[in-house]
């Protein structure tokens, strides 16, 4: 369908089918304290990759995909072989040769000129040289902030077009800049914001044919604020577009009121400005599919042969997130604990709990569950705010305040500056839970949540003395994305929480009867200790130590042993990443560096992610996977109903990716995708952030998280690469189950492989479900021997 | 020469230098601080090398270095490895030095000059990696801002020679005591023009708020050590502007203006970095106003404390802060302002005799015991306006609203005297500020505070009245003063074609 790659965006019949169409393209985006990734192209994710980033690209004036210079780099520097040139000319059918010529810079890169339609103020901007397209949008941006902030940290009211049609009837800003007649004119729309669009759209004569991209092109220049609003329609319903068709709205009409009043500038009209073409996306996709194959045949190639062989009993197991930041500590764990087992699971713990506390509530779970569990911690108390706050901002009160606070201010001015914060335990890792779950949780569903656990972690008779439930969460000073270092299987929060909710669970000796009763045969001196893994100091703190029976006090202590060694070397092996010299006093540094108020780059999080391996711990037991790989323990003979590889794909692999393509897109375009510039930021409120001067709201991921300050990409942007250790035909029965991850894999946002469980090939699922073998039978065989262990 | 590239002239310095720019800092902290420690017990001012050693400058210059020291090495650690760091640094060392230089400058030449290279490096940080349209409309006002205000300053410098026939601040001072009045007007008129248009006084603050696209460590050397620098200048030439009423009640009236405009527009901000802006608009209003009614060191103690509290906001705008106070019923709210204000003005009685400062000396004074008294009235409605029925919290309530009352005006009025003693070696014993004029001066600015504060406390009553809905609409753009004044200035200062979408 050749249409339909050119212009995606174009097939609607309905006003109101497109409208909701266009309004769904639009990706939810959470508040600051719950500040979790999302998949940029989350309502693209239905199209094919090639024509998905052309139409977003369009649209936002994006570039979605590294420039050839990128590759070019990569091609002088060897990381693109030859092999992989020729598997790329192949791939967007052209010569190899021709192809190298261009890396080479010897020949022209195709471009293609900007498809897509423009707003009717960006065609008046070009004609006229005026500088509408951007008030309108800022005067629609702020209109948003106004009207969410409202209600600041819950669901803004319902009728955000409608507040603004009585808004705009009184706000002269715009007529000031010259729409004369603009409040009389607002005066006139009709009420009802689908009704608006459709009658807006006749009267700007704008074709079946252009609607979509139209509506579009319009929504992007509010995707913040718009991606805010449409976070929280999709809490209740995914498919409902909610208060963005208000956002479309008022975006449609100011467009229109340009048209009507904007009157014609005398002076002379400079020479049109036009977009700029850009260069093809189907070379460069090409280019990077063959650049990721490099990287995952690689890996592929050190997955295949028979797994290590596993202890009895081991002498410690330990369940880490997915995170891409846990597999550098687990390898680390297991390098300098002889006979300890690492377990990677999602960081809530199966825990999915709404969490309402003194110190605020929230979800503490992937935005992807619905929370089934709601755990009061106490009676809430009224927050009265800060009285200094208050006489700030008071006319009046501020003058005499500033007086005579002031020295006080110079005190904490200069203190801030010296002296680095301190770090102190998290309210979530100390508050007393004796009876909090107990009270919350009736013992039916206690006994539920805990085998469905320990069923998704593959733990059913092999329990080592002590089992750490390691949650992870970062540290940093004055920083509006604190909650991006955090766990985002808990929702963008701390996972001390859950870990000590899922080790209590365990811990409970009616719930142990009943897993018992269910076939889970877990030895009465299994001790189950939740601990929290710090990842800006890569420090492991063992949490409600006070509750583990003194039996236990040899393990804890050998336990915490290990940890620190693992720290050690885990933080070692970061420094080089971070500019910093890996010598002696290197927590010491770590830790200022977290506590630092000026401090933009505390850790790298989850840069460089790359891979999502679901498999035995076995396959990947001392490989050095660079803190690049999402690790998630899947035994396919545990799991013959396929259920808890679904889970597995349709959950911690779609958070894994929607992590990535978040990283892909902040890296390749920071501008569109990313939220910019830390030193620019400027917060709202509690809400998010937005750049500078400007008004609608950011996006995406900070420039300092994915560039090191020379300007270069730390992050590489390559799609997720999913490896999965189990039949071919089994995960083609999952896919067929769950029309979700199809799409994502079929369309091409994911890659898949799997490893065959008796590790004799790796297999890429190719468009048309075929499988293609990537390692051949003899390096399996090869490296087979090489890992065999006697 | 264009606002474009204004003072493109200054020098890039090498990356290197940024250590040693910041050692500097920390050495004009420690020489200021030398210096205040002298003239604490030995206040004689002196002028050495163009340089006024004296209470003024060692404070002044003090914070001035304390806090671009602070923000330097903030900026050297966040930009750490930035390929523009160094030229970053530097010019916020430059930038620095200048205020330095402006608070302590006793030549009228290097003052002049410092003025002057204090702008252009500022506006180098200013458009610092920065290339947006709005940031370069407001590049234009504060081109006109900057460049009036030279224009005054240089004319009264002028002035000043004419008649003393002397670049020194010191002789000049004293060569105006026997000047005629008919000499004394322009030159004070001259200083309070350059003062306001440097301390971002309307109409010369609409640059102000749209400044964002700078780093954070710029907005907060901004607001913190480099707009009060008119402040510094009126109280410099306190002699001279004390005596010349008209341009005190100018100086009061554009004061209260910007209160005003300050007050609201920053009530309305979504945005932290523009809350912080516009407070600054009003804060300085404020600042300026003592000025006005003769209390200057009432005027340097607020612009110190002004200065830090607004740096720390800037450089710790990342953390979310903790909310302000919910308020109660507009009636409530009224009759707790009302009681607060009255307490205050009950508790003043002891309070001035304890300090020996005294409200009623001059109608100035009195208008600033009356602000400390609607500020504690505030402070009221702040305290027990949203606290609900809960016994405790009542009780909480009630505590801290009489311990405010009781301790603001003590201590306020132990600040003012204190800064008083403090100044009094460096602007002399000035002459009572009396008369029509003067009273005039004061009236506006405390009629206008009552009337913010009134508005304030009956605002979710007010909220429902539509004049002050669509008052409150307008005030979000600082009621459009900075379009209408880009319209003005379209006529005869065209924006290049560039000016709006590039800033180079």
């Amino acid at each position: 369908m050749p249409e339909t790659i050119d212009r995606p965006l174009a097939c609607g019949t309905e006003v109101t089918a497109d409208i909701d169409r266009v309004c769904l393209l639009v990706p939810p985006l959470w508040e600051l304290d719950s500040f979790v990734a999302v998949n940029p192209f989350l309502g693209f994710s239905d199209m094919p990759i090639e024509a998905a980033l052309r139409a977003a690209g369009d649209a936002l004036d994006a570039n979605t995909l590294p420039s050839m210079a990128h590759y070019a780099s990569l091609w002088r520097q060897g990381v693109l072989d030859r092999a992989a040139l020729v598997r790329a000319a192949a791939a967007c059918r052209l010569e190899p040769a021709h192809l190298e010529a261009m890396l080479g810079g010897t020949a022209s890169v195709p471009m293609r000129e900007r498809g897509g339609v423009v707003t009717r103020a960006e065609a008046f901007d070009r004609r006229h040289g005026t500088h509408w397209e951007s008030r309108t949008r800022d005067a629609a941006a702020a209109w948003c902030a106004r009207h969410v902030m409202r209600n600041e940290g819950s669901e803004p009211a319902p009728g955000l077009y409608a507040a603004w049609l009585e808004d705009a009837a009184l706000d002269r800003a715009l007529e000031v800049e010259g729409l004369a007649g603009l409040r009389a004119w607002v005066r006139a729309l009709p009420r009802d914001p689908a009704r608006a669009i459709t009658d807006l759209l006749d009267r700007l004569e704008i074709t079946p044919w252009d609607r979509q991209a139209y509506l579009y092109r319009l929504l992007a220049g509010v995707h913040g604020w718009a991606s805010h609003v449409r976070r929280w329609a999709w809490a209740k319903d995914r498919e409902n577009a909610g208060m963005v068709r208000d956002v479309l709205a008022i975006r449609v009409a100011l467009d229109a009121a340009v048209v009507a009043l904007a009157p014609v500038p005398t002076r002379d009209v400079p020479a049109p400005r036009l977009a700029e073409p850009i260069e093809d996306e189907r070379v460069r996709l090409a280019l990077q599919q063959s650049l990721e194959d490099v990287h995952a045949h690689r890996l592929a190639a050190s997955l295949v042969g028979a797994p290590g062989c596993t202890a009895d009993r081991p002498a410690l197991q330990a369940a880490f997130c997915i995170d891409v930041r846990s597999e550098v500590m687990r390898r680390h764990l297991e390098a300098c604990a002889p006979g300890a087992q690492t377990i990677g699971f999602a960081g809530f713990f199966g825990v999915a709990v709404r969490w309402q506390g003194i110190e605020g509530s929230g979800d503490r779970c992937p935005v992807l569950v619905r929370p089934s569990i709601t755990i009061q911690e106490g009676r809430e108390c009224a927050d009265h705010g800060s009285l200094l706050a208050s006489l700030l901002r008071s006319p009046g009160a501020a003058f005499p305040a500033v007086e005579t606070l002031g020295l006080g201010a110079l005190a904490a001015l200069v203190h801030r500056a010296f002296r680095f914060v301190q770090p102190s335990p998290r309210h979530d890792e100390t508050l007393p839970m004796q009876g909090v779950v107990e009270r919350a949780m009736a013992p039916e569903a206690r006994l539920d949540t805990a085998a469905s656990m320990l069923a998704a972690m593959g733990m059913r008779d092999r329990f080592a003395r002590l089992v750490l439930l390691c949650g992870h969460q970062g540290r940093s000073e004055n920083n509006p994305h604190a909650a991006g270092l955090d766990c985002g299987a808990c929702g963008g929060h701390g996972g001390a929480l859950n870990a000590r909710i899922a080790a209590r669970l365990l811990n409970d000796a009616s719930v142990r009867e009943g897993l018992a009763s269910r076939g889970f045969r877990i030895p009465a001196d299994t001790r189950f200790v939740a601990a929290i893994h710090e990842t800006s100091t890569d420090e492991v703190r063992l949490l409600d130590e006070v509750e583990i029976p003194a039996s236990h006090a040899q393990d804890v202590v050998r336990t915490r042993a290990w940890l620190a060694t693992a720290g050690v070397a885990t933080r070692r092996e970061r420094a080089g990443s971070m500019g910093m010299e890996a010598d002696g006093g290197l927590a010491g540094r770590l830790a200022r560096r977290a506590g630092d108020w000026s401090q933009t780059r505390p850790e790298w999080a989850l840069a460089r992610n790359a891979f999502f391996v679901a498999a035995r711990r076995a396959r990947t037991t001392g490989l050095d996977l660079q803190g690049r790989a999402f690790l998630h323990d899947y035994d396919a003979s545990l799991d013959r109903d396929l259920s808890v590889l679904s889970l597995i794909l349709s959950a911690p692999m779609v958070v894994a990716s929607w992590i990535n393509l978040q990283y892909f897109a902040s890296t390749v375009d920071n501008s569109a995708f990313g939220s910019g510039d830390k030193m620019l930021h400027n917060r709202v409120g509690s809400i998010g952030v937005v750049a500078g001067n400007g008004h609608d709201l950011r996006t995406g991921l900070p420039l300092q998280s994915v560039q090191g300050p020379d300007g270069r990409w730390f992050h590489e942007p390559l799609r997720l690469q999913v490896f999965v250790e189990a039949n071919t035909d089994s995960i083609d029965r999952v896919l067929e189950m769950q029309p979700g991850v199809r799409e994502l894999v079929q369309n091409g946002w994911v890659r898949l492989f799997a490893i065959d469980p008796n590790g004799t090939s790796v297999r890429h699922r190719r468009a048309h479900a075929s499988w293609q073998p990537v390692v051949d039978a003899d390096a399996a065989q090869a490296h087979a021997d090489a890992l065999a262990c006697g | 020469m264009s606002y474009i590239d204004e003072f493109d002239l200054l020098p890039r310095p090498r990356p290197a230098a940024s250590f040693e720019a910041e050692r500097l800092l920390w050495f004009l902290v420690v020489a200021s601080g030398a210096v205040l420690v002298w003239q604490l017990p030995w206040p004689t001012p002196l002028e050495f090398a163009g340089l006024a050693i004296d209470r003024l400058s060692a404070v002044a210059g003090l914070f001035v270095a304390v806090v671009g020291g602070v923000v330097h090495r903030f900026a050297s650690r966040s930009m750490e490895g930035h390929p523009e760091r160094g030229r970053f640094l530097a010019l916020l060392a430059f930038s620095t030095c200048m205020a330095f230089l402006v608070s302590c400058a006793s030549n009228l030449l290097l003052l002049a000059v410092a003025w002057v290279l204090l702008s252009a490096s500022v506006h180098q940080l200013l458009v610092f990696g920065d290339d947006t349209r709005s940031a370069s409309r407001a590049a234009r006002r504060k081109f006109m801002a900057a460049r009036l205000g030279e224009m005054a300053l240089f004319a009264a410098i002028g002035l000043l020679w004419w008649h003393g026939r002397s670049f020194e601040i010191g002789a000049c001072l004293a060569a105006a005591e026997g000047m005629p009045r008919h000499a004394l007007v322009p030159i004070a008129s001259l200083l309070v023009i350059a003062a306001m248009a440097r301390s971002v006084q309307v109409p010369f603050h609409a640059w102000l708020p749209d400044t964002m696209q700078a780093p954070t460590p710029v907005s907060a050397l901004l607001h913190a050590g480099i707009v009060n620098a008119g402040g510094i200048l009126l109280i410099r030439f306190a002699p001279i502007v004390v005596r010349v009423s008209e341009a005190c009640v100018l100086l009061s009236a554009v004061g209260t203006i910007t209160i005003v405009v300050g007050a609201l527009a920053m009530q309305q901000q979504l945005r932290v970095k523009q809350t912080l802006a516009w407070s600054t608009v009003a804060q300085m209003g404020f600042m300026v106003v003592q000025c006005a009614v003769a209390a200057f060191p009432a005027a340097l103690l607020h612009l110190i404390g002004h200065g830090a509290y607004k740096a720390l906001a800037f450089l710790r705008s990342g953390e979310t802060p903790r909310r302000a106070r919910a308020i109660g019923p507009a009636w409530w709210n009224l009759a707790l302002l009302g009681a607060g204000t009255l307490a205050a003005i009950a508790c003043m009685g002891p309070a001035s005799r304890w300090t020996g400062f005294d409200p009623r000396h001059a109608p100035g004074e009195t208008a600033l015991a009356l602000v400390v008294a609607i500020g504690v009235g505030q402070a009221w409605v702040a305290a027990l306006g949203g606290c609900g029925r809960a016994v405790l919290a009542i009780a909480r309530g009630l505590g801290t609203a009489i311990g405010i009352a009781v301790a603001a005006p003590v201590l306020c009025f132990a600040a003012y005297r204190a800064a008083g003693i403090f100044l009094q070696p460096v602007i002399g014993d000035l002459p009572r500020a009396t008369g029509p004029l003067m009273t005039l001066a004061a009236v506006m600015p405390a009629v206008a505070i009552a009337m913010l504060a009134l508005a304030h406390a009956a605002q979710p009553w007010l909220g429902r009245i539509a004049v002050w809905r669509s008052m409150q609409v307008q005030a979000r753009a600082g009621f459009h003063l900075g379009a209408r004044l880009d319209r003005v200035l379209d006529a005869f200062l065209p924006a290049g074609p560039n000016a709006e979408t590039r800033h180079a």
